[in-house]
């Protein structure tokens, strides 16, 4: 079970490391033919648009794994261990509500999106696709928060991946 | 509903809850408590806000500006920018200075500038006798510059919370970041002479043209990606994206320092990372979307006009506030709450926004600086394995300076929108 957990978290590393750099590659292509042979991808724009969202939930999600969304931590780091470990299984059980919250109604969007069958301009993409990434990583992070509580609740606290650091503006 | 909303916003951020969070979290109780808007108006909004190419740009810069700081690009501009200046007195550290300027018209990112060129600089800052406390401070407070010289995050952040141009923002940032960068060139010269550090040898011209011609391909980044933009060539976006492919071809095929294998995982922190930025944007974008459908910002500006008279005391309290402020969260963050409530406020004083854009960006790289959120320092510190209250020590006298940069760009917006006027406006 832990390897195929340690399994799918690199895939999904490498999904949102390969979709970024994907997306930058393929809009230098875009310039490239723009110029050179008067093509221009119409579907790009929109395309970006879209991959951008679900790369964006997938790292916010592995945001939460590796403790690197942007908090104010003064006075939690400065609390005692109990304090602290309450602080820690308080957030997560609120954040995870919270998203819980997020994936119902991001779901609901989809059904809805779905059922009156919209398209997107340009790729006439079914628009419930790109509303997918928000309930189904809302719906992950949501596990995520709730392993944080739990963890918390048995004396272990989560604390920021190192390597993950340093990049911020 | 605004008293219900503050007692919110500040018991979660006290109490840790992660901003992004925080904000969706706040959004969704006020609108469960006080409106009819169903809450599914939060998911679309979550939506909308990301549902843009712009922000696109913020990925690809820190993919761009970590796959530089891994490679070579950084150690050429170096030697180069050292063989022009590095004779003169004080020249290692304007070489230090200059490289950071130069680094950041290509990365624009304040921490990626003090990692490329620090991890390099600081240390022959020291061999070269430059007190250690000195070094680490310069080259922590130049790197700053990445976020004031374009290409840079914060301002494109900027951009899309208050439906700014981002070339306009861009060009604005040129001034006063040479501004800035000059005020640490001549504090450097001036300390040098002071202390009477070593002189470095000056190079033969062959030197020069081996160095120029070895750091070329770092050289013709800005050309290409500023270049790029200002001809119309490409979106900001576009130019986010190649140079992205620009460091990836440069760092792979001509300097050959990465390998290819090495890629996914220098992309990897960059991606979550960014990520995180973008949802941070995105939950700040949606609580923007709160205060303005509850007529906040009106409010706000109301009672400003009526208790500051004067446009100037209003920027120097925004200044102070964000100072402040700056001591208890992160400055990005608190620019990116911040600005849009001020929206009506400035239109009432006719400030130009691209000028407090400016003024903005210039309060971050302040944040940045300043314990307890100042990332630059913690990059600081990894980079020389130092203790925060050296590198703190370090940059506490260049504070003042940038401090006196930040008041001029305040009062002075020329400063800021002369370039955008003359090319742009």
């Amino acid at each position: 079970m832990k390897r195929l957990f340690g399994l799918l978290g690199r895939i999904e590393e490498l999904t949102l490391s390969l979709t970024f750099l994907g997306l930058a590659l393929v809009a230098v292509i875009q310039v490239f033919c723009r110029y050179a042979l008067d093509i221009s991808f119409t579907w790009f724009e929109e395309a970006g648009r879209y991959v951008g969202i679900f790369a964006t939930f997938l790292g916010a999600s592995l945001g939460v794994k590796y403790a690197t969304h942007f908090s104010m931590d003064l006075l939690i780091s400065s609390a005692k261990p109990r304090v602290r470990r309450a602080l820690h299984c308080g957030i997560g059980l609120l954040c995870g509500c919270a998203m819980l919250d997020l994936a119902f109604y991001g779901f609901r969007l989809v059904v809805r999106n779905y059922n009156f069958g919209n398209t997107s301009a340009a790729m006439q993409m079914p628009m419930y696709i790109a509303y997918l990434p928000i309930p189904f990583f809302a719906l992950i992070m949501a596990l995520r928060f709730y392993r944080i509580a739990w963890s918390a609740l048995r004396g272990r606290l989560q604390t920021p991946k190192a390597d993950c650091g340093g990049q911020l503006s | 509903m605004m008293t219900t909303v503050a007692i919110g916003f500040a018991a979660l951020m006290l109490a840790g809850v992660p901003l992004a969070f925080m904000l969706i979290i706040v959004t969704m109780i006020a609108l469960q408590l006080f409106s009819f808007t169903p809450q599914q108006a939060v998911v679309e909004q979550l939506f909308n806000s990301l549902d843009s190419f712009v922000l696109l740009a913020i990925p690809f810069f820190v993919l761009a500006g970590s796959i530089m700081t891994k490679g070579a690009i950084a150690k050429r501009l170096i030697a180069f920018i050292n063989s022009l200046v590095g004779w003169i007195p004080g020249g290692l550290g304007v070489s230090g200075v200059l490289a950071c300027i130069f680094f950041a018209a290509i990365s624009g990112s304040g921490p990626a500038t003090v990692v490329a060129i620090g991890s390099i600089m600081i240390p022959a800052l020291v061999e070269a006798g430059y007190h250690k406390r000195f070094a680490i401070g310069l080259i922590t407070t130049s790197g700053s510059l990445g976020i004031v010289i374009p290409p840079s995050i914060p301002m494109i952040l900027y951009c899309l919370v208050m439906n700014v141009s981002v070339a306009e923002m861009f060009m604005a940032g040129i001034l006063p970041g040479l501004l800035i960068g000059l005020s640490l060139v001549i504090y450097t010269v001036l300390c040098a002479r002071r202390h009477n550090w070593k002189i470095g040898e000056r190079p033969s011209l062959a030197e020069v043209i081996r160095t120029g011609k070895e750091g070329f391909w770092a050289i013709l980044l800005p050309v290409v990606v500023l270049g790029g933009i200002y001809s119309g060539v490409f979106t900001p976006t576009e130019a986010a994206a190649v140079s992205v492919g620009y460091a990836l071809f440069v760092e792979l095929f001509i300097y050959r320092e990465c390998s290819l294998r090495e890629i996914p995982e220098i992309c990897r922190e960059s991606s979550i990372m960014a990520s995180c930025l973008l949802f941070l944007l995105a939950g700040a974008m949606t609580f923007n979307w709160l205060l303005t459908a509850e007529e906040i910002p009106a409010m706000v500006a109301r009672f400003v006009m009526e208790h500051i008279h004067s446009p100037w005391l209003f920027l120097l309290a925004i200044n102070l506030l964000l100072l402040i402020l700056g001591c208890f969260m992160d400055s990005v963050s608190a620019v990116l709450i911040l600005s849009p409530l001020f929206l009506d406020t400035l239109q009432g004083y006719h400030i130009d926004l691209v000028h407090f854009g400016i003024v903005m960006v210039l309060n971050i790289e302040f944040g940045m600086l300043t314990p307890p959120f100042g990332l630059n320092l913690f990059v600081s510190m990894g980079v020389t394995g130092e203790k925060l209250r050296t590198v703190v020590g370090g940059v506490l006298p260049l504070l003042a300076i940038l401090l006196c940069c930040l008041l001029l760009v305040t009062y002075v917006p020329d400063i800021s929108l002369l370039l955008p006027k003359l090319f742009l406006r």
